[in-house]
């Protein structure tokens, strides 16, 4: 019962709804057309949230590569400062190379042939000449060198006079305990008449051997390997052999032949 | 529902799911692809500089160990400059001469020559592994180009490791005792001057009665005769041709130098 009814005590009877019908359906379509379109607009304001949630995702993912990409220049950059380190390697390994291309067939001459010369005595045994073929840069000294003797960093040959085949023997023995000689031997021996004397003459052979060599120039530290015995293991190896493995000096085509 | 409504109803799912695919697949996913894109972009470069990093560390340690070593520079100045001094040579060579007194009968100065130098595979060179972490550039991200040069561009060639280093010959002879020819050849190879390598060394012993040397005194028993090829090295080798004096001018000829006689002899 609506309100008006109850305060005239009007009777209690069914209310009547007298709203044409025709006028509530068009109501209950203007209703749902209201609600299918705010449907829509709430789709689209979804949308919209979307949107700018991925908008945001995507501003910081840029700005999350923004820094990224800027921490590393700097670590390029700071990297690049060190390029001196290359430079200043490559000058190390070519001071290394040349100071032990140098200086590693250095003999110390007046020692060494002292050392040589030491061995006759100038009564029963004296040299004739003495003819020293060292290594240098370019390589072991030059000379002859007998294979069933081996092969060393150069050769001496010498011509001497003795008083008799025994002392020949002896300076030869002499010359063989002689540091940084090694396979020491007589080439030509003869009796020889001088100055009215009969002596017994010798023309010999000695290889030079590293421990002739001073050595002084090998960079005591070196950044590239290079040590004596590797130098020299190189450089007196047989040209046919296996070549090694590990790092090591090896002398150019030119180098190992050499012009003493 | 109403089936006067249904058409609506549907229209309005039609038109929501319409907006929601538009707006998914046009809209927002792109967006969302683009930043998985960057994000992964970002990961490539953090990956990236995280090996730049360990490059540079290994930089710094390289570095660390070379300044940990002495510095072959003075020997190298030493022992194979880029100029051969002519007058120093010459009066080391006088002075050693005088010094022991030996008669210098001859000096050769030969032309000079290359050294072929010695090899090594460049792998076993420390400049090789530096020039390999300057290696990795940057990662750029999509649509954008570097400029970036590296600077250190090139490993170390394969062959020589030395390639300009030159030896001068020098041919010396010189005669007198035995004590002062060793004499000589000790203050020649003195170690506080530049190296002079002695290499081939031919001795012969002048026996008194041996014939003359110009220059020379007599013969002794003992005496002897060395002649020997020495060799100065010079590294990274100067040519630059210098001339200290201005621009020549008119010289006038005076007396004639072309005469032989007590006037010229050799003191």
């Amino acid at each position: 019962m609506n309100p008006v009814a109850a305060k005239y005590g009007a009777p209690l009877l069914a209310s009547v709804n007298l709203v044409p019908k025709d006028i509530q359906e068009r109501r209950k379509m203007r209703a749902v057309r209201t609600l299918a379109i705010v449907v829509v607009l709430i789709a689209i304001g979804a949308v919209a949230v979307g949107y700018i949630a991925a908008l945001g995702a995507h501003a910081l993912a840029q700005s999350n590569l923004n820094d990224k990409v800027a921490q590393q220049t700097e670590a390029l950059n700071k990297r690049d400062s060190y390029a001196g380190v290359h430079t200043a390697y490559a000058t190390r390994e070519t001071q290394e190379f040349a100071l032990t291309q140098i200086g590693w067939g250095e003999v110390d001459m007046s020692s060494f042939i002292a050392a040589i010369a030491s061995q006759a005595d100038g009564k029963d045994a004296s040299f004739v000449s003495i003819t020293v073929l060292g290594p240098n840069a370019m390589g072991p000294g030059s000379g002859v060198q007998d294979l069933l003797f081996g092969a060393s960093v150069g050769t001496v040959h010498f011509s001497a006079t003795t008083s008799s085949s025994a002392q020949a023997s002896t300076l030869l023995a002499r010359l063989e305990a002689t540091p940084g000689l090694a396979a020491v031997r007589g080439n030509a021996e003869r009796i020889a008449t001088i100055k009215d004397g009969v002596y017994w003459t010798v023309e010999g052979t000695a290889l030079i051997t590293p421990n002739a060599l001073t050595g002084r120039l090998f960079p005591e530290e070196s950044v590239v390997g290079l040590v004596p015995d590797s130098v020299l293991d190189t450089l007196l190896r047989d040209p046919n052999a296996e070549p090694s493995p590990e790092p090591s000096a090896s002398p150019s085509p030119e180098a190992t032949e050499g012009e003493g | 529902m109403n089936s006067r409504y249904a058409p609506i109803a549907a229209l309005t799912a039609l038109a929501v799911i319409v907006v929601l695919a538009l707006g998914w697949f046009l809209a927002i996913k792109p967006k969302f692809n683009d930043a998985a894109a960057l994000q992964a972009k970002a990961e490539e470069v953090e990956t990236n500089t995280a090996m730049i990093t360990t490059q540079t560390a290994k930089l710094a340690k390289y570095q660390t160990d070379l300044e940990a070593l002495a510095p072959l520079d003075d020997l190298i100045t030493a022992n194979a400059p880029t100029t051969l001094d002519i007058q120093a040579y010459r009066a080391r060579i006088f002075t050693a001469a005088k010094s022991a007194d030996v008669t210098l009968t001859e000096i050769a100065l030969s032309g000079s020559g290359v050294v072929a130098g010695w090899e090594i595979d460049p792998a076993a060179r420390p400049s090789t592994s530096i020039a390999k972490l300057f290696a990795t550039g940057p990662v750029v991200p999509e649509g954008t180009t570097s400029e970036y040069q590296a600077p250190v561009t090139q490993a170390p060639p394969q062959g020589a490791v030395v390639t300009d280093l030159t030896q001068v010959p020098v041919e010396i002879t010189i005669t007198g005792s035995y004590a002062n020819a060793m004499k000589f050849l000790r203050i020649l190879g003195k170690e506080d001057q530049q190296l002079f390598l002695v290499s081939d060394v031919q001795i012969d012993a002048r026996p008194q009665g041996s014939s003359e040397i110009p220059g020379a005194p007599d013969a002794e028993d003992g005496d002897i005769i060395v002649s020997f090829t020495g060799f100065f090295y010079l590294l990274h080798p100067d040519s630059t041709v210098v001339d200290d004096g201005g621009p020549l001018g008119p010289v006038s000829p005076g007396k004639s130098p072309f005469v032989s006689g007590d006037e010229y002899k050799t003191k």
